[in-house]
């Protein structure tokens, strides 16, 4: 997969073109050595898994599309012709491979023909850098150095290869010297070997190399002295020798063998003698760089074979063939040869994206010059300001805790939820109860409507079934109130409310009026605190415009203490005072011979509650069996005082509605309408809750229970 | 000390008063009479020193409910009360602010309690027609029938079911009802007697925490 330089799509390996924007897309790029994925030349990092491509010790070029210097000197067609050997398009190839790869795809010895060899256009560590820095990767060791321990006939091993040159690697036979530098001046023929022999080079290579014909055997030195295939500087192809053999004139000769393809480039064979090597300088492999400019044309048309002149227009390699950091390496001894890596040369482009905002900022702060405008610095800028944070508080800037995450929310809510739940809640009250309530709700609108139909009735209609009411105990109470002579003191217990009033006053009305009528004198006490003022309330609506009648009657007001609020009654009559005018009772005349309860006739109690009644029964009646106790009641109380008035602590007794109503009718007071009335609301209540209780009572026995 | 002044002291107090006032009653000496008497005006001073302290009470706590949900109660009940206050201070001085109080007697207070009393006729009988439901039982069922003679035997019905049903009420609330209202009074008079008995000897000590 390959990635597009413009718009990033993957495409296939060997894509000339994008698929998406049509970009064209460069054939050769670096393979990165990690995944394998071909990335454009430029790349610093690989598209794939951004494994770096160029080492940090190679600055790459800002511009990666400048234009590359051609390669000169061997540089070998990348395109496979026609005729091409094979061994040679393995070494295109070997060359296409990067630095890593190289070095794992190297041409073995035995595929490198032995020509080449000698000629040391192969090496494996030709493309070396630290070569190419002058440290030579194979120390130069002597034979003796080599073989330490090893037999003589060894050490012997050794004088063919010193014959080639001190210093070449191990392994390759006949490499040279590698640098031009530390090359010495051609050494005399007969201590160095040729390379190869006269006769096996062609006529032109003979004339550039300066070795004579084989059929003239030079015996003096070659005027071929200097390196004949050194390549040009800062050149340095995988495969070629950065260094030309060394000429060895006089040296041993070499089986005459040519590849095809030299053989059939090569011009054909003089058939005289060769040609007298010529005055002409000899032309080293720098020729296309310093020969050619300094050589006549016609000069090198004669001595420059046409192979090597269309070599010059021979299309080299690509461009795009060679990686930009190679380019930049060839380029750096001369430029900076020491010079630190250029990391600034990174495009910013090239820093991944999640990288950016990793990187530190430049703040830029504006320094303000500062003009005094007083004191002794007045007028001069540039002094030093007072320094900041001197003037601020020293307390810390608070804090502001960071909000909680959403995780954190839900599980907090969660368990706020679970906290609230109740540990233990039975399902069947879950559905209970609210059925259970709207049974209710039910119940009561049904009983309440039926209340009010009843109350409302009478009004509407008249009702004629009902009877004279009937009351026991009304006719004995009506007789002890017959009996008092007139003035005589009677003691009222008013303890009832407003709450019970509505009921109350219709019991205690009459027998109101029926004391006044008769001339006793009515003492009103109560142990209640709205007492005093219910029976006021009473008398002005039953007595109102009497003042006769009104001046029988004296208010003591209320005594607070419960039951022994009741014995500081009937003991300390006389020390009371009047409700209303807050006058002492001592005073009245009303009161006149009225000190305790003994000083009474009779005493009426006006209670809605049975404890009221026990209290004021068992103080009064138990104590002062001679003084006779009536009971104007409450209808719920009635089951109460049926037990004293069997016992005889109770004389007489009204209860409820129906008392009154009986008490009224042999009373008289006018009101018996009002208490027809009243009568007739209540037996169609009673009636309607009677229905009511039986109707409930048919319904649940025979659709049963709930559970 | 404290054991002298939350226990040994309080009881002392409760039992020697207990035991004079018990002493007034059952013995005629003038000396125990006048301090049965004074015993009981110092009770009844204290119990009308109860209502203002009851008072101030309801004030302390609603006035912490009204914080609370519901509050808004709270704050009418505290309104209300210290304006019956204020309206009866001002009757009892006699003022011509009198009619005010009564006013608000009679036409606010009374027909409020009597429609909350009423309400409870309405609950009374709402219960009585649940009554099998909740309660399938031989005492269920006799309260029905109580309920229902008194109920109907108390409406002045004509002849011929008014003539036999009253004479049955009457029978069943002198006789049936009688008996079980003696026997409850029995029961509280027993009842009365021996927690004064208690308190007497120190057994139970209402006027203490411990």
């Amino acid at each position: 997969m390959i990635y597009c330089p413009k718009c990033g799509a993957g495409n296939q390996d060997g894509s000339r073109f994008c698929a998406k924007c049509g970009t064209p897309i460069p054939t050769t790029g670096i393979r990165c050595p990690v995944c394998g994925t071909m990335n454009p030349l430029g790349n610093v990092y690989c598209d794939r898994c951004h494994t770096r491509l160029v080492p940090l010790a190679i600055s790459v070029p800002e511009e990666p599309e400048e234009k590359p210097h051609p390669v000169k000197g061997l540089s070998l067609p990348t395109r496979p012709s026609a005729g091409e050997a094979d061994w040679l398009t393995q070494l295109r190839y070997s060359e296409e491979q990067p630095a890593g790869a190289e070095e794992e795809t190297e041409t073995p010895a035995a595929e490198i023909p032995d020509w080449l060899l000698q000629l040391g256009l192969v090496s494996s560590s030709a493309a070396k850098p630290e070569e190419a820095a002058g440290i030579s990767p194979f120390p130069t060791r002597s034979p003796e150095e080599k073989f330490p321990h090893g037999p003589e006939w060894r050490k012997g091993e050794a004088a063919p290869e010193s014959a080639v040159g001190e210093g070449a690697p191990e392994g390759i036979p006949g490499f040279p010297e590698r640098y031009p530098s530390e090359v010495p001046e051609a050494p005399p023929a007969e201590q160095v070997a040729p390379v190869f022999p006269p006769t096996e080079l062609p006529d032109w290579l003979a004339e550039l190399t300066g070795v004579t014909a084989p059929t003239t055997p030079s015996s003096g030195p070659s005027p071929f002295t200097e390196e004949p295939l050194r390549p040009a500087p800062m050149e340095p192809p995988p495969f070629a020798p950065e260094e030309s053999a060394p000429s060895a004139p006089g040296g041993p000769s070499v089986p005459p063998v040519l590849p095809e393809w030299l053989t059939e480039v090569a011009p054909p064979a003089p058939s005289g003698e060769p040609e007298a090597p010529s005055a002409v300088p000899p032309i080293t492999l720098d020729w296309l760089g310093e020969g050619l400019a300094a050589a006549p044309p016609e000069q090198i048309a004669k001595t420059v074979p046409p192979l090597l002149l269309e070599e010059e227009t021979l299309p080299g390699p690509a461009p795009a063939e060679l990686p930009d950091w190679l380019l930049a390496a060839r380029e750096r001894p001369e430029t900076a040869p020491h010079a630190a890596p250029e990391l600034g040369g990174l495009v910013p482009a090239e820093i991944p994206e999640w990288l950016k905002p990793l990187r530190p900022k430049e703040v830029e702060e504006a320094v303000e010059e500062v003009a005094e405008s007083e004191g002794l610095l007045a007028g001069l800028r540039g002094v030093l300001p007072i320094g900041r944070g001197l003037d601020m508080p020293t307390t810390a800037a608070r804090i502001r805790p960071a909000g909680p995450t959403p995780a954190a929310v839900a599980r907090a809510e969660l368990l706020q939820g679970l906290l609230a739940r109740p540990l233990f809640q039975p399902p069947e009250e879950k559905s209970e109860a609210p059925r259970r309530a709207a049974g209710w709700t039910i119940s009561r609108l049904l009983v309440g409507i039926l209340l009010l139909g009843a109350i409302l009735a009478p009004m509407l209609v008249r009702v004629p079934f009902f009877g004279p009411p009937v009351g026991s105990g009304v006719d004995q109470l009506y007789a002890q109130v017959e009996a008092l002579p007139p003035k005589t003191p009677v003691l009222l217990a008013w303890e009832y409310g407003p709450a019970e009033a509505e009921e109350m006053d219709r019991v205690a009305g009459p027998i109101v009026v029926h004391l006044l009528r008769r001339g006793a004198r009515v003492l009103i006490v109560s142990t209640r605190p709205e007492g005093p003022a219910t029976a006021a309330a009473l008398l002005h609506r039953w007595i109102p415009d009497s003042e006769t009648l009104m001046a029988q009657v004296v208010n003591l007001g209320y005594q607070p203490g419960g039951a022994s609020g009741v014995r500081e009654i009937l003991s300390n009559l006389g020390r009371r005072t009047e409700f209303l005018t807050g006058a002492p009772a001592a005073d009245l005349e009303i009161m006149q011979g009225v000190r305790s309860v003994m000083d009474v006739g009779m005493v009426v109690l006006l209670t809605a509650q049975p404890d009221d009644l026990r209290v004021w029964v068992e103080q009064v009646a138990t104590a002062n069996p001679n003084i006779p106790v009536g009971a104007g009641i409450s209808a719920r109380v009635e089951p109460v005082a049926g037990a004293y008035l069997g016992t005889g602590q109770l004389r007489g007794l009204i209860a409820g509605w129906v008392g009154g109503a009986v008490y009224e009718q042999r009373l008289d007071t006018g009101q018996g309408r009002v208490y027809q009335y009243y009568l007739t609301s209540l037996g169609l209540a009673q009636l309607a809750v009677a229905a009511l209780m039986i109707l409930g009572a048919a319904v649940f026995l025979v659709g049963g229970r709930n559970k | 000390m404290e054991r002298l002044t939350q226990r040994i002291l309080p009881a002392s107090i409760a039992i020697a008063a207990g035991i004079l006032v018990l002493a007034g009653y059952l013995l005629p000496v003038p000396f125990l009479t006048a301090i049965r008497d004074e015993l009981v005006r110092w009770a009844v001073i204290l119990a009308a020193f109860a209502w203002i302290l009851g008072f101030f009470n309801l004030l302390r706590v609603h006035l912490g409910q009204m914080r609370r949900k519901g509050g808004l109660y709270s704050f009418v009940l505290i309104l209300s009360a210290l304006f019956t206050l204020v309206l009866t201070l001002l009757a009892s001085l006699n003022t011509p602010l009198r009619f005010v109080g009564d006013w608000w007697f009679q036409y606010v207070l009374s027909p409020l309690q009597a429609t909350v009393f009423g309400l409870i006729a309405i609950a009374l009988a709402t219960a009585a027609f649940h009554l099998i439901r909740n309660r399938r039982e031989v005492g269920a069922l006799i309260f029905l029938i109580s309920a229902l003679i008194v109920l109907i035997g108390t409406i002045p019905l004509p002849a011929p079911v008014g003539t036999w049903l009253a004479p049955l009420r009457e029978w069943w609330m002198s006789v049936l009802a009688t008996a079980g209202i003696r026997g409850f009074l029995i029961g509280v008079g027993l009842g009365t007697l021996l927690v004064g008995l208690r308190v007497l000897v120190g057994l139970d000590r209402p006027y203490s925490e411990r």
